[in-house]
């Protein structure tokens, strides 16, 4: 296995950029693109949904600004105030991260990627304190009204978004971290990370089942395996047999936390996979540019959610 | 990287600050304008129009759009269109809402 690690504090000698097509730009970054524009047509429509509830409830609505339900309002706006400043400052570190790899820093890369997923973890715990803080102590919940339905399914929507852009990042900082390699087909490394998420998956859903009242035994003895075996590809597949067969017959089975168990246990291996994808690749700042541009978009997509769920 | 890269770093500093000060304002317009004696109608579109004027900012600057070539800006704003459509669409209805907020 030939292995040429890059020891040099800069990497421009070694950089080797990605062409550009007939776009006067790369390809990365056109399908980048490409990607998020679809993302914002998603979060597009969970906004329509939400102005749509919101106006037809006009002044009923929980709002800062509606005198009826201002002494009412369950958010807090200045912690989330404080959160969108954490995210912007993680935006700033982004885009200097960028401007390190276009010139060739590479501890420059790795400080500013580090601190952009400090204020990204950072900004995720500080969601997370809040929906305890909804949920236990304002008994808020996502089949309780509109308000908090919506209010969970856009801010979960995005903080998803976040926790995506961290693992993102750090594929992106360790691999950096880590140096060009010259990879194999497959390797042994390969198979004990299957091995790791395998078996993280089996766990996961064997927990999640175990604990779903009835109906659950041929899940547990037929289901498991497709499942464990193939991780995330079977998604659809099982979700359809879960939704039309054991619904009706079982009792309506814990489909979001199979997802849930599904993706968390394909995390190692994913994360393995593109650690060697970034090491495997010379273009380092095309890939520091295209995270960048990932990350900036989930920013800009929480600035104009700050501004219609939390303002409005 | 054809040419050589250029150092932003003055012009990023200057976008952060903007959106820093932006924050506060469309925090305090949203916490106290009514209070103030702005109309519903006003604050809604004050607070919209700073949300867009941020974004625009994000993309523009942090994202390149700026110094990128054109073709991704043309990809960038194409959902805006679709957007445009959809809001359209959707006041229709929401204009002959029982509790229309303005």
């Amino acid at each position: 296995m030939a292995e040429v690690a890059i020891h040099a504090n800069d990497v421009h000698e070694d950089v080797h950029p990605a062409p550009a097509t007939s776009t006067g730009t790369t390809m990365g970054k056109v399908f980048m693109w490409l990607f998020l524009c679809q993302d914002a047509l998603m979060f597009m429509g969970l906004f329509a949904a939400y102005l749509s509830v919101r106006i037809g409830a006009g002044s009923v609505w929980p709002s800062p600004n509606n005198h009826g339900t201002a002494e009412h309002y369950p958010l807090d706006i200045n912690l989330t105030a404080l959160n969108t400043f954490i995210l912007i400052c993680s935006s700033v570190t982004m885009v200097m991260a960028v401007q390190a790899a276009q010139f060739g820093k590479r501890k420059s890369i790795l400080k500013w990627l580090a601190l952009t997923m400090l204020g990204g973890a950072i900004f995720l715990g500080v969601q997370v304190y809040e929906y305890i803080h909804l949920i236990t102590g304002d008994g808020m919940g996502m089949g309780k009204s509109l308000f908090d339905a919506t209010f969970f399914s856009l801010t979960g929507f995005h903080g998803m978004h976040v926790f995506s852009g961290v693992m993102y990042l750090g594929a992106i900082l360790i691999g950096t971290a880590m140096g060009y390699k010259e990879y194999k087909q497959t390797t042994i490394t390969d198979w004990i990370f299957r091995a790791i998420s395998v078996g993280l998956t089996l766990y996961f859903v064997i927990n999640v089942l175990g604990s779903w009242k009835d109906g659950g035994w041929f899940l547990k003895y037929f289901m498991i395996l497709p499942l464990a075996l193939f991780p995330a590809y079977f998604i659809p597949v099982v979700g359809m047999v879960l939704f039309f067969w054991f619904g009706p017959f079982a009792g309506w089975p814990p489909i979001p936390h199979v997802a849930v168990s599904l993706v968390a246990g394909s995390l190692p291996y994913v994360m393995y996979r593109g650690i060697r994808w970034v090491r495997s690749r010379r273009d380092t700042p095309e890939i520091v540019e295209i995270v960048g541009l990932y990350w900036h978009f989930v920013d800009l997509i929480w600035i104009i959610l700050f501004t219609l769920v939390y303002l409005l | 990287m054809a040419h050589a890269p250029t150092n932003h770093t003055k012009t990023y500093l200057k976008i952060f600050g903007a959106l820093f000060v932006l924050t506060v304002v469309e925090v305090i317009i949203g916490m106290y304008a009514i209070s103030w004696g702005l109309p519903h109608a006003g604050l809604y579109i004050l607070l919209i129009a700073l949300a867009l004027v941020k974004a625009g900012l994000v993309a523009v600057y942090f994202m390149h759009l700026k110094y990128d070539a054109k073709f991704l800006s043309v990809i960038a704003y194409s959902p805006l269109a679709v957007a445009s459509i959809l809001i359209l669409l959707l006041a229709l209805e929401w204009a002959f809402q029982p509790h229309w907020i303005f």
